[in-house]
């Protein structure tokens, strides 16, 4: 890799690469300057054909691909050792994650071997005239916006948030692959993984969130209306998908990856409802991005006012029913 | 003049802010709505260690001192000021036997009041008035082996619920204290009385009818119980009132600016309107002024001045401030025209509260009477 | 046996939509708003705290910041932590997190002996949630983020973690101490001290540890130390219309199906 070289680590589940991989490629080719090279670096062998494809119509130029089975499962110590092996022998200049599970925990860890910068969660970046990434972060809930850059250390980590931006699969860039070895990793065994098991959806309904045109959500308020059957219902008239706050989540009336906000998903629909939910700031973060937002409270001085376009103030049930009359 | 509250005084009242809001707070509209006695918010008092925060640590209290107590107070005030009431008859018995009391009478009661496992009262006024205490009619005869009380007492806060009781009787000796315990014979709760404010703390009338009291529960020395009776009604009756109406109108002020803040008449906030302005300052002039004048009384009383030392600057305090409470109450609901008193604001709740704070440890008249001797 | 407790102080979010920055220094203006202690970090306390009651664990809480951060540390200590150590010097300041954990690993290896690191897993203020993971690395040993439960075993001295990862509840076993954790502002409920914890509290001193008390390199710490810088924070100003009905009669309903068809077009 040469000095101005972008590297984004895909991230894989089974046989697929997350939307958020293709989301950072679109984007970052997007910025990038015409003769900058990117890489995809791709850990482990069961992805699907189809996936790596995906990678170079939304703009790749090479994958750097170690093809090793016993990188098909994530290990934060293996993945990390890895990853910054590669970086000590390629020196991009930029290493970009995705800010899910894995790129939380992931990148701080390879940051800090690196010994070099990491910004988490842009809400969006450019390079300026020295081929630093001005890096664009929200902070303090969302109230205030810092750009950041990383003037003297390399590569420069960044972290994107799913869900942020857009796919854009418009490049027919060939099909250049690289086979790697990888290096051998002695594992430390403190911690044992006893055992596991899956407590949400599939991995198709998660992603599918991203794609809707409208999305409801619901708050703690909803607990004297019914809970969630009123959304629900409201839901299936428009045929949208149902998120929440993380109260919503601990009452049991949605799953824990449709929580919204700074300990969630952000999600940038068309329209986004909010139903009941009063407005703090780590959950109106999450929508922040939504092209417009409706929002139904009964307590007029609710915050969430401030952070809608459209706001209605009524008693919760009352609005929904005579709603569902009116859309009939 | 150090007027700033030092670092564990800062601790204290961000702790006890943070107490009020997240468990008071949301039980306000209900508390309103429909007043009843939180017994769980009681217990939490005495887990915390606010009702014994100015006694000292043998006797089970925090010995934080009087700066502490009316701070703690005044932030419970400033979300709910009837559950801040209920250290205005709690405190009272606490206050009398910790300074008259016997070490018997102070380990025998002390801890349980303040740790909430006992709640207290005191029972002084008496259907002919609570202004002159010494013109009880409530009788104490001593027939050789023990006290027999005959009488009845009026707008007695607590007795309801109370578990001890201090009272004043006239024996041949004078006025006297003494202590009553819940279920002696003799001693009834009669009919709870019906205020416009304060509602969730119980007001009730209590009778004496041939109660035998032990002789270990006369409270300090026959005969000299007007003196002590009037230095714990300063020291605790008054002072309390005093912060409780100072926390009720920074609560009441609040409503009435962030209203002010964000109703739109011609096109902007009423805040920025003349004549609100004007109101709004009003206020804190009142608040600010009744808030040094309180910290003062307090603060004097943790350099151990005496309550009769302190009877002025007592009564000052309390005058300013409960009288300023009614005008801060009047004000906000002018300014919140015609949501003034609709219950959404809550803010013609606290006018009663406000009301039912000045008979409270002594009516206004009285403060004035103290005040210039 | 030691838990060390990361404490970070943050300005009170209450306050977030109400910040300020200076024309000039164009930084943020932090008079008049109060401090805290970082939410998901009073869990952590709560955490240890809880271990400390059942298996006798001394409790250390450490911070990094400026003078003011002690009574933060105060806090920490009526929470029931049993000591409290402040690293501060004009040498840290301005740190990134990069600076910061290397600071704070410093730290640590000073203390020396401990059996776990918890931390909260993300500062209200900064939102980067990757102090915890890179001190653990400069610690060099093993950490678990948002963790779900924790139960420590004083017979064999491990302990039994939960998390959910992925959309998959993982249960792991840590048979070699010390490892690092961090804990969510859901985790659990930070108990209020009482009256009598904030007395005792303010009996206890805060250790302040400097650059050199902690043998680090001035080159890693503060601005020097720290490969990101900002370059400029602006405030955000949503433009969001808010325009705002009042009552559920039929026209708020028409008006709400009206806007829906016309921003489903655009």
């Amino acid at each position: 890799m040469s000095e101005k070289d972008i590297l984004v680590f895909a991230e894989h589940k089974g046989q697929s690469i997350i939307d958020a991989t293709y989301e950072i490629i679109s984007k970052i080719c997007e910025v990038k300057n015409e003769d900058d090279k990117v890489g995809i670096l791709l850990l482990g062998s069961t992805v699907d054909d189809s996936y790596i494809e995906r990678l170079f119509r939304c703009g790749a130029n090479t994958l750097l691909h170690y093809n090793d089975k016993l990188l098909n499962e994530y290990n934060l110590d293996r993945y990390s050792y890895v990853i910054t092996e590669f970086i000590h022998h390629n020196k991009p200049s930029v290493l970009l994650f995705t800010a899910t599970d894995i790129g939380m925990e992931l990148a701080p860890k390879v940051a800090a071997r690196l010994k070099t910068g990491l910004t988490a969660h842009i809400t969006d970046l450019y390079f300026d005239e020295n081929h630093n990434l001005v890096q664009q972060v929200p902070g303090f809930g969302g109230n205030l916006l810092v750009n950041i850059i990383c003037p003297d250390k390399r590569p420069q980590l960044i972290t994107f948030k799913p869900g942020v931006f857009e796919i854009k699969e418009n490049c027919n860039n060939t099909k250049n692959i690289v086979s790697l070895s990888s290096p051998s990793f002695i594992p430390q065994n403190r911690i044992k993984l006893i055992n596991s098991y899956v407590i949400t959806e599939s991995d198709q309904n998660e992603e599918e969130i991203f794609k809707k045109d409208i999305i409801i959500s619901g708050g703690w308020g909803m607990k004297n209306c019914g809970d969630f059957e009123l959304i629900n219902k409201l839901a299936e008239k428009l045929n949208t998908a149902v998120c929440g706050t993380r109260p919503a989540y601990d009452e049991g009336w949605i799953p824990e990856n449709r929580v919204i906000g700074q300990s969630g998903i952000n999600v940038a629909p068309k329209i986004f409802i909010s139903i009941g939910a009063s407005g703090a700031m780590h959950y109106t973060t999450g929508f922040s991005g939504a092209k417009k937002v409706i929002a139904i409270n009964k307590d007029k001085s609710a915050p969430i006012f401030e952070y809608c376009d459209l706001g209605i103030v009524a008693d919760i049930e009352v609005f929904l029913s005579k709603l569902a009359v009116g859309m009939k | 003049m150090d007027f700033e509250l030092n670092e564990n005084e800062k601790m204290l009242q961000n702790m006890v802010r943070e107490f009020a809001q997240k468990e008071i707070g949301p039980l306000v509209e209900k508390l309103d709505k429909e007043p009843y006695f939180p017994i769980d918010i009681i217990k939490r008092f005495g887990e915390l260690g606010f009702i014994g925060i100015f006694v000292p640590e043998q006797y089970g209290g925090n010995d934080m001192g009087h700066l502490a107590r009316i701070i703690t107070i005044e932030e419970i005030a400033k979300v709910y000021a009837p559950l801040a009431f209920f250290f205005q008859a709690d405190q009272l018995p606490l206050y009398a036997i910790l300074s008259k009391g016997t070490e018997e009478q102070k380990t025998k009661y002390l801890p349980k009041l303040c740790s909430g496992e006992f709640i207290g009262a005191m029972a002084v006024t008496e259907p002919s008035g609570g202004s002159d205490p010494n013109a009880a009619q409530t009788r104490a005869e001593w027939d050789g082996n023990k006290w027999i009380i005959n009488g009845r007492k009026a707008f007695i806060t607590l007795a309801e619920v109370a578990d001890v009781c201090v009272f004043t009787a006239k024996t041949d000796k004078g006025l006297t204290t003494f202590i009553v315990d819940r279920g002696t014979d003799g001693f009834n709760i009669g009919h709870r009385e019906t205020h416009a404010g304060l509602k969730a703390i119980p007001v009730s009338e209590v009778t004496f009818n041939n109660c035998f009291i032990p002789k270990e529960n006369l409270l300090g020395v026959e005969g000299k119980g007007l003196g002590a009776t009037i230095a714990t009604v300063g020291a605790i009756g008054r002072t309390v009132a005093a912060a409780i109406a100072l926390g009720l109108s920074e609560n009441v002020y609040e409503i009435a600016y962030k209203y002010a803040k964000e109703r739109i008449l011609y096109g902007k906030p009423i805040f920025e309107l003349e004549p609100i302005k004007y109101e709004l300052a009003q206020m804190r002039f009142i608040i600010e002024s009744g808030r040094l004048l309180t910290y003062k009384m307090a603060w004097l009383q943790d350099k151990g001045k005496s309550p009769r030392e302190l009877a002025e600057d007592i009564a000052i305090a309390k005058y300013v401030t409960s009288e300023g409470a009614i005008k801060v109450c009047s004000d906000a609901i002018h300014l919140l025209g015609a949501y003034g008193t609709t219950e959404e604001y809550h803010i013609i709740n606290r006018l009663h509260d406000a009301y039912d704070l000045i008979p409270a440890g002594g009516t206004s008249d009285i403060m004035l009477l103290t005040m210039v001797n | 046996m030691n838990i060390i407790v990361l404490v970070k102080q943050i300005p009170d979010s209450e306050y977030f939509s109400k910040l300020q920055l200076d024309p000039v220094k164009h930084s943020l203006i932090r008079e008049g708003i109060p401090a805290v202690i970082n939410p998901a970090d009073k869990c952590a306390i709560e955490l240890a705290i809880s271990l400390k009651k059942h298996h006798s664990f001394k409790v250390i809480a450490v911070s990094m910041g400026p003078e003011a951060t002690k009574n933060s540390l105060k806090e920490a200590i009526a929470m029931g932590c049993d000591e409290a150590i402040l690293i501060t010097g004009k040498e840290f300041a301005g740190a990134d997190t990069l600076a910061t954990s290397y600071a704070l690993s410093q730290a640590i290896i000073k203390i020396h002996s401990y059996s776990m690191v918890i931390a909260g897993n993300v500062a209200l203020d900064g939102s980067t949630g990757q102090t915890p993971i890179q001190v653990g690395e400069f610690l060099d040993i093993p950490s678990i983020t948002n963790i779900n439960s924790l139960s420590y075993h004083k017979v064999d001295n491990t302990a039994d973690i939960s998390r959910i990862f992925r959309g998959v509840e993982q249960h792991m076993k840590v048979v070699e101490m010390p490892f690092l954790v961090t804990v969510s502002q859901n985790f659990n409920k930070p108990h209020l001290p009482s009256v009598m914890d904030i007395i005792k509290a303010s009996k206890k001193d805060i250790v302040t540890w400097g650059i050199r008390d902690i043998n680090a390199d001035k080159n890693q710490c503060g601005i020097k130390g720290s490969p990101t810088e900002t370059i400029s924070t602006t405030i955000y100003k949503n433009e969001r219309e808010k325009v705002v009905i009042i009552g559920a009669d039929k026209d708020a309903v028409k008006i709400f199906v009206d806007n829906i068809k016309k921003w489903l077009i655009v």
